[in-house]
């Protein structure tokens, strides 16, 4: 549905040019929600503006559905307007001089033939409806509070009933209890209405509860795209193990390769480690291994061929304590449920399953 | 219980003198506010009394002698009537022509991309360099129907009885006025271009809206709040400006407002009347408020539409193609028409020995005679004494006394702080010459009964400067004091800092652009401000340069106009580039 190839930005600033946009290459199939997460100025934000047509790369082609909306190499660029597209904006962009009924109308009302107005009207119901919104149509935008607006430029975004919705941050500017209810609710209405979505976002939790698939991206570039599961199990890289929630990092080596059943063996600064999953890693060569804190449990000490350490710290999160072990050299933290308390200064074992294992190439 | 005891005396002294500053301290919003009631109150009620007052000159004002004759004069008797069909055909056309001439150069500065913008954004403004009565009389000098440069070159190659344009006209007028009003309307339609959110317009496109539909219904419609506030303030500049139409209208009985009120009391040929000068300027100043009211209310609806996110825009500039250079043309042709037309034009009078449309013998006779003779005339010296003491008293005391006002409306709790907030809004709606015509009257009571010589005092022009300028550095000091958020005081004062080491330490340094900005902008008003000086100079003692010039031109000296207007605008130049160098112009604006 969304294809690019090969994108390219520089912007001419006034510290010199700037590469935002490295070569990106996305697929998106018709119906998914694809999302590209990144710190800011990492260029996702520019990706999207390119695709929306309301940026002009410097090199590459998209195409959205059948066209071919870019494509340097041809002189193609399809202006805004003419493409197929709704987009919900970090500000809303709600205009401020409409009402909420023409706010919603107005996409309808570019479309040429003309639409009768009873269906315009009918459309705009539909489309407050959706949102939840019915029965405001006639308040004038400003009014709204920034709950309502964010669901007003949703309608906005999808009264035209475009193939393709685009999302910049469109939950940024929200408390955080209302995002985490508005996550849920955007992601079922635009599946209810079968359109493909790119979501641009930097936080972590939207990628990975709303989206078929994940990009992150890096410095104009993506590092890694794939399943939310995928990713959070498996980052290729320590940059991706950060910046989807929390991990434990230790620089090892591979002491034993694969053997028949699928485990490794690892000398790490936490000590003897197994591993498993599909790693190649020849024996000797060095490696960071990543492991999440949820994934460390804490056992009695004297069981065989665990690890042991002291408890350093152990802070209260409500749902659950994080506690640092000082494991060998280096710190380690591990998530337990508040029911499993330990004190500081407390000896403990530390066990870690061979699959929660992540080999990082170091 | 002892140690209570003895301490008890020493605590009961700091207490009271505690209390005695904390009176101090809350009378003093009191205080300020009481001098701006006086400032503004006591000219206008003057101005009210005289314009009842049958009498043949102010100062022999008697109750027993009072009535509405006046008011009847001016109505049946001088045709007021005529004179407000005027005053609204010049403010509308000057202001539809002005705002719309500033629109298109900001619009091409802001959201274009038109080469050499930075150079027309930083040329723009500085038309407010040029006074009024010498862009006038530069425009007189090549437009007038029988000498005028342009004119006669026209009628030399054509063979033409008829002149090219007539300046002595209301399109004269409004052609004139509307040039003048650019640079102020640029200045505040820039902000107003640059604080809207792109995305409004982006979410446009994505909707399917064409580049030319976006314009209409989004960006204009967005504007419109803004821009029309922004005329209406121009309106009310327009309609207060004497210069202008006082070169132009005046000596061909093309009278506005502020012509007429001041042609009643100085018409050669005929007796002042003052009580009817009075009356007129009443009929004037009511009408100045009540376009100053709906300025004010418009101001405050306005608000509600604000696109101001706070957030650094970079919008996208919309491709001019194959207009570029046209664009570029024109911005250029209005700089050359608003700021270096006149100085040549001056400048090429002041080197004649007499005036003659230019030709090479006219270059070959240059002659710097004019400059000699200007300085040889202890008139001139003193008369350049007067302006500069007048201007650096009058700006300074207006810093201080704005800085005062904004701080009490803006930063204290304070009862009367919306009393405040209108008082020093008022002076806006009162033109210069109602204001200097309210101030000879009062000046002329208070010298009957003290016996003073307050009119035609130097001070007597300070004060009223005061009071006309103060409308204008109040709201700009508001503005950049509401930018200052209090948490920055606030810090400083939980560091421990006394008020008045806030003020020295965190506010003055965060305003000091602000300070120095309204300065120089009051010193640039005082000196090309002419209309309320001409009333109120009485001679040698303060006589100003724009009055000089005024009467130079009435007396037909033009070469002296010329060597003593390009001193004035080069003086002028050198005070708009200050105001630049403080990056003053885009606060200011936004102030407005």
């Amino acid at each position: 549905m969304i294809r690019i190839e090969d994108l390219h930005v520089r912007f001419d600033s006034d510290k010199g040019t700037v590469h935002a946009v490295k070569g990106v290459n996305l697929d998106v199939a018709a119906g998914e929600f694809y999302t590209l997460l990144g710190p800011s100025g990492c260029g996702k934000t520019t990706t999207l503006r390119c695709l929306a047509g309301l940026e002009r790369p410097t090199g590459g082609r998209i195409t959205s559905g059948n066209t071919v909306v870019h494509d340097s190499d041809r002189g193609v660029s399809v202006p805004t307007y003419k493409r197929d597209i709704g987009m919900v904006f970090q500000s809303y962009a709600i205009w401020p001089h409409l009402t909420v009924f023409e706010n919603v109308a107005f996409p309808l009302r570019e479309v040429r033939p003309k639409i009768a107005e009873e269906e315009i009207s009918n459309r705009v119901s539909k489309a407050l409806e959706l949102v939840q919104l019915g029965g405001y149509e006639s308040r004038p935008a400003p009014f709204l509070s920034g709950g309502q607006q964010q669901r007003l430029a949703l309608a906005r975004a999808i009264v035209r009933e475009a193939s393709v919705v685009l999302f910049d941050e469109p939950l940024s500017n929200l408390d955080a209890k209302l995002r985490a209810e508005t996550r849920l609710e955007l992601r079922n209405l635009v599946k209810r209405l079968g359109m493909t979505a790119l979501y641009v976002t930097h936080d972590q939790t939207e990628a990975l509860t709303m989206a078929d698939r994940v990009a992150i991206m890096r410095e104009g570039q993506i590092v890694q795209e794939a399943s939310p599961t995928e990713i959070y199990n498996r980052p290729n890289s320590r940059f991706v193990a950060s910046f989807i929630g929390q991990c434990n990092f230790a620089d090892g080596k591979v002491r034993d390769k694969m053997n028949g059943s699928g485990v490794g063996q690892l000398e790490t600064e936490w000590g003897a480690l197994q591993f498993s999953g599909d790693s190649d890693a020849d024996v000797g060569t060095s490696v960071i291994a990543a492991v999440r804190p949820e994934n460390v449990r804490l056992v009695a000490t004297g069981a065989d061929g665990t690890a042991e350490g002291e408890v350093v710290e152990t802070v209260f999160l409500g749902e659950c304590i994080e506690c640092r072990v000082r494991v060998g050299d280096a710190d380690l933290v591990a998530r337990v449920h508040p029911r499993d308390a330990v004190d500081v200064g407390q000896r403990t074992g530390v066990e870690i399953r061979p699959e929660d294992v992540a080999l990082l190439s170091s | 219980m002892a140690n209570t005891m003895t301490n008890a005396p020493g605590e009961a002294a700091g207490t009271e003198a505690k209390a005695r500053k904390n009176i101090v301290a809350r009378m003093f919003p009191w205080l300020v506010l009481l001098m701006l009631a006086a400032l503004v109150v006591a000219p206008i009620f003057s101005l009210v009394a005289g314009s009842f007052s049958l009498s043949r000159l102010p100062n022999e004002f008697a109750l027993d002698n009072l009535g509405f004759d006046n008011f009847y004069a001016v109505w049946i008797e001088q045709r007021i009537d005529r004179v407000i069909w005027n005053t609204t055909i010049y403010v509308i056309g000057a202001t539809v022509f002005g705002v719309t001439t500033a629109g298109v150069l900001a619009w091409l500065v802001e959201r274009s991309d038109m080469p050499g913008k930075t150079w027309i954004y930083a040329g723009v403004p500085l038309g407010i360099a040029v006074p009024g009565i010498l862009h006038a009389i530069a425009w007189v000098l090549l437009l007038s129907p029988r000498s005028g440069f342009v004119n006669r070159a026209w009628m030399d190659v054509t063979g033409s009885n008829a002149p090219l344009f007539d300046i002595y006209t209301m399109g004269g007028l409004i052609f004139a006025e509307g040039l003048r009003l650019v640079p102020v309307a640029f200045l505040m339609l820039v902000p107003l271009m640059r604080s809207m959110d792109p995305a409004m317009e982006e979410a446009a496109a994505a909707s399917g809206a064409s580049p030319s539909r976006v314009v209409r219904r989004i960006t204009l419609a967005l504007l419109m709040p803004g821009v029309l506030a922004i005329s209406i303030f121009q309106a009310i500049t327009a309609m207060e400006n004497f210069e202008v139409p006082g070169v132009l209208g005046m000596p061909v009985n093309l009278h506005v407002f502020s012509t007429r009120v001041y042609n009643l009391i100085d018409n050669i040929g005929s007796i002042p009347a003052f009580g009817q000068a009075n009356a007129a300027a009443i009929f004037y100043l009511v009408i100045a408020l009540i376009i100053s009211f709906f300025y004010l209310r418009l101001v405050r609806s306005s608000e509600r539409y604000s696109t101001i996110t706070g957030k650094g825009f970079t919008p996208r500039k919309v491709p001019l193609g194959r207009w570029r250079k046209p664009a570029l043309a024109l911005a250029l042709l209005f700089l050359f028409m608003t700021i270096v037309l006149p100085f040549l034009v001056l400048l090429y009078v002041s080197l004649l020995n007499y005036l003659r449309p230019p030709s090479l013998e006219a270059f070959k006779s240059f002659t710097l005679q004019n400059y000699e003779n200007v300085f040889a005339q202890p008139r001139v010296a003193r008369t350049l004494f007067n302006t500069i003491y007048v201007t650096l008293l009058t700006a300074t005391t207006v810093t201080v006394v704005s800085f005062l006002i904004s701080y009490i409306i803006v930063r204290t709790r304070f009862a009367g702080r919306y009393v405040l907030d209108m008082l020093s809004f008022l002076p806006h709606a009162i033109p210069g010459i109602v204001l200097g015509l309210a101030l000879f009257w009062l000046f002329m009571q208070i010298d009957e009964w003290t016996g003073l010589r307050t009119f035609g005092s130097i001070y007597a022009l300070v004060l009223g400067f005061t009071i006309l300028f103060l409308s204008y550095a109040v709201r700009a000091m508001s503005v950049a004091m509401i930018q200052v958020h209090p948490d920055l005081e606030d810090a400083a004062k939980l560091s421990g800092a006394a008020p008045w080491r806030i003020a020295l330490r965190v506010f003055g340094p965060l305003l000091m652009p602000t300070l120095v900005g309204i300065w120089i902008y009051v010193a640039m008003l005082s000196v090309r401000f002419i209309s309320l000086p001409l009333i109120l100079s009485q001679g040698g003692n303060n006589e100003v340069l724009g009055v000089m010039i005024w009467s130079l031109w009435d007396n037909g000296n033009i070469s002296s106009v010329g060597a003593i207007g390009i001193m004035l605008m080069s003086f002028m130049f050198a005070l708009a580039l200050g105001l630049r160098a403080f990056g003053f112009g885009s606060q200011r604006g936004s102030a407005l």
